[in-house]
């Protein structure tokens, strides 16, 4: 009983890990079986540290970018690209969002002409510690899964980094 | 016969050599012939074989290190790419409601 202490213990604290991060293979089986062109990226807490090594301090979106890394534990993304409108339907995004129902929650869900995007959050406490972007276009889905602490800062940076331009807003 | 004869004779005398000198000189033969051995051998080759193969191994594993580290970058700059111009469109959507909400005539 006494050796099984310590694995006990082990097992509790990686179980945070595991819960900010969706097995994306097996919950996007249906998509990537449809799909004409597939991208991926994961990297998970080693890659990071080696691409943050890799980031240049003298570029500001790769300065921004190697904060954010910092952070985070995980990066996984998935984009996959459809030949023509209406190659997949929204519930093929079921299992995936099954996944995140009850554990995650949504902030933000945003239907604009043919695009949605939705926005969950993964708490502890009043920690951030996971996000998952998902983007349904006519002819492309994106998925992107964060895993580690996530400060409301970076998140306002990205929208406004990487090229992307700052939203402006008027302060009377 | 002239005293030049005498010694020249004398000088030319066979003379038995000293005990042990033919010993010695095949000893000092032996160690001669072991000096004038090449001093490349083949337990130099093989060390700098070793010395050239361990240096290219070092130098491939961080040539390939290097190319998975950047690699790593592209991908980490994608991924924080896409994030930040979903968030973008999302912001932007959000901006655009309340400038609407404000707008409304009363």
């Amino acid at each position: 009983m006494r050796k099984l202490v310590p694995v006990l213990l082990l097992s509790l604290l990686a179980t945070p890990a595991a819960a900010q991060q969706i097995n994306l293979q097996s919950t996007l089986e249906r998509l990537a079986a449809k799909t004409a062109n597939k991208t991926e990226v994961n990297l998970d807490a080693s890659m990071l540290k080696l691409a943050s090594q890799f980031l240049s301090d003298g570029d500001k979106d790769e300065a921004g970018a190697k904060k954010l890394v910092e952070s985070l534990k995980g990066v996984y993304v998935r984009v996959f690209e459809f030949d023509k409108p209406g190659a997949y339907a929204p519930g093929d995004l079921d299992p995936l969002r099954g996944q995140l129902k009850g554990r995650w929650g949504q902030i933000v869900s945003m239907h604009e002409k043919d695009e949605t995007v939705e926005v969950w959050m993964h708490q502890e406490g009043d920690n951030t510690t996971g996000m998952m972007v998902i983007s349904m276009e006519p002819q492309e889905v994106t998925v992107v899964n964060l895993v580690g602490m996530i400060r409301p800062a970076d998140l306002a940076a990205l929208s406004g980094q990487f090229g992307i331009p700052t939203i402006e807003t008027k302060k009377d | 016969m002239p005293p030049f004869d005498n010694d020249l004779r004398e000088a030319l005398r066979r003379r038995e050599p000293p005990p042990g000198f033919a010993e010695r000189v095949l000893a000092r033969a032996g160690n001669l012939g072991r000096h004038e051995r090449p001093a490349f051998t083949w337990r130099w080759a093989a060390a700098a074989a070793a010395v050239i193969l361990a240096g290219g191994s070092l130098l491939y594993e961080r040539h390939l290190q290097r190319v998975a580290g950047e690699r790593a970058r592209e991908q980490t700059m994608l991924a924080l790419r896409l994030t930040g111009s979903k968030l973008h469109d999302v912001r932007q959507h959000l901006f655009e409601l309340q400038r609407r909400t404000i707008e409304l005539p009363e």
